[in-house]
């Protein structure tokens, strides 16, 4: 029930204490009595008097718009929209029969982690003098020297990046050199060298020593791990659906200064 | 942790929403907006410096420069966050969710000590409270004032907020004509 921009609670009848706009239920202070206990606040009349205060500043909060314009408000609440919907959407467990189909439509996730073995190099373009070819022509003969299965330190000085030694999960490559690299990585055969990366201050070379292909691990070994993806899907699932919702349902003006080179929404420009 | 992998379950739903989107029948691009808003939700603006703000956060992520692709993402993510919000209220989170109620009690509360004129402390204000402890612990070695003044200043200065913020809820709650049905209270 609403009375201009105020709600009152439900149990409206059962009020322990009013206000213009408001009150507090028998049921709001036996759960607030709850909630505090072992608190300063033990009495009952000090724990009314709390919630009174709160009700107040909330709703003042309220008619001054705090609430929608305040940065950190506003994504606690997107923040607790999201874990609302997610708590509703795994509220049952999958049966075992379920698990175990999902497990085995989805036997990529569940493997031991492709493995890739990456050295990079990196040839900084000298700032000073503002041409690329010093740096790229380094590169280059780098590249050749690599091929060719010779040492580069002897020749130049490229700066090695701190990439772990030996073989890493392909997955985590991201994390170290940029997605951008790792996509130039993934492309890498055993052996192969790439061709010079240009970046802002140089280039990079990447040379691939060799990868391990992943395989299946057993249902047994992994069912929690599958549990908790079937939930996070769930999740995913319900989330979209709302969102989904309230696109259609919204009126949603874009600025005519908002200029890209693509239709905004179009569809086949979407990030994978 | 980073505020981009603190959204990712919102950044990994952003694709699957595309197709709303498109099916949107109440979609407007290329609308006339004031300058500094770049977008509106249900009337709600998304304004210019927040967008830039957050195209900014996905520039020093990436090693290469944003590009179109970037943009789409931050202003779909913009107004998903604004749906998101709006949702929330329409659902009653502000009465349901304790960290949420909390943190706008705390803003409120915030707001009203900040806007506050505080009086410095005098000397006399500094002494009275010291020689108030120098009693409570006359039979142990209390340290010389000077040691004890930055604590001193800071406890007045907490204690002139203290009686700001009762002044305020005691004027919220004539406004509001409180009323205690079952005795108790104050």
């Amino acid at each position: 029930m609403s009375i201009g921009s105020f709600s009152l609670p439900e149990e409206h009848d059962d009020l322990v204490v009013s206000y213009d706009g408001g009150g507090i239920s028998r049921i709001q202070l036996i759960n607030a009595l709850e909630r505090l206990q072992g608190e300063k606040l033990s009495r009952s009349e000090d724990v009314l008097s709390f919630l009174v205060d709160e009700a107040l500043l909330m709703e003042r909060a309220k008619s001054l718009g705090i609430v929608e314009s305040d940065v950190t408000i506003r994504k606690a609440l997107s923040r607790a929209m999201i874990d609302k919907v997610a708590s509703e959407a795994v509220i049952n467990d999958p049966t075992p029969q379920q698990l175990e189909a999902f497990y085995q439509s989805h036997l990529p996730l569940f493997q031991r982690p492709d493995k890739i073995h990456i050295t990079q190099y990196f040839f900084k373009t000298n700032p000073n003098t503002s041409s690329e070819s010093s740096s790229l022509q380094s590169a280059m003969q780098a590249r050749q020297k690599l091929m060719l299965g010779e040492s580069i330190e002897e020749l130049i000085s490229p700066i090695v990046s701190a990439l772990p030694p030996g073989f890493l999960d392909q997955s985590a490559l991201p994390k170290y050199i940029g997605p951008h690299l790792a996509n130039q990585a993934q492309a890498l055969e055993a052996g192969e060298v790439s061709s010079p990366i240009a970046v802002k201050q140089g280039f990079y070379l990447l040379v691939c020593h060799g990868r391990k292909k992943g395989s299946p691990l057993p249902f047994s070994q992994v069912r929690d791990d599958v549990l908790l993806e079937f939930q996070r899907r769930e999740r995913d699932a319900a989330l979209r659906m709302l969102l989904d919702d309230l696109w259609k349902s919204s009126v949603i003006n874009v600025s005519a200064n908002v200029n890209f080179s693509t239709n905004l929404f179009d569809l086949r420009e979407r990030d994978e | 942790m980073n505020n981009w992998h603190v959204r990712g379950l919102l950044l990994s739903v952003v694709i699957g929403c595309l197709a709303g989107v498109v099916n949107s029948p109440v979609l407007n691009s290329g609308v006339a907006l004031p300058s500094d808003v770049v977008a509106e939700v249900n009337g709600s603006s998304i304004r210019l410096v927040d967008y830039s703000r957050t195209l900014d956060a996905v520039a020093s992520d990436k090693r290469t420069s944003v590009d179109d692709a970037d943009r789409r993402f931050v202003l779909r993510r913009l107004i998903e966050e604004e749906l998101l919000v709006q949702e929330g209220l329409n659902q009653g989170l502000l009465n349901t969710d304790q960290r949420v109620r909390q943190l706008v009690v705390d803003t409120m509360q915030d707001s009203i000590v900040a806007n506050l004129d505080l009086v410095e402390p005098t000397g006399a204000d500094i002494e009275a409270v010291y020689q108030r402890l120098s009693r409570q612990y006359s039979d142990k070695t209390v340290p010389e004032l000077a040691s004890l003044q930055p604590s001193i200043v800071s406890f007045l200065r907490e204690e002139q907020q203290g009686k700001a913020l009762q002044e305020y809820i005691l004027w919220l709650r004539e406004q509001a004509n409180v009323k205690y049905t079952t005795g108790g209270g104050s």
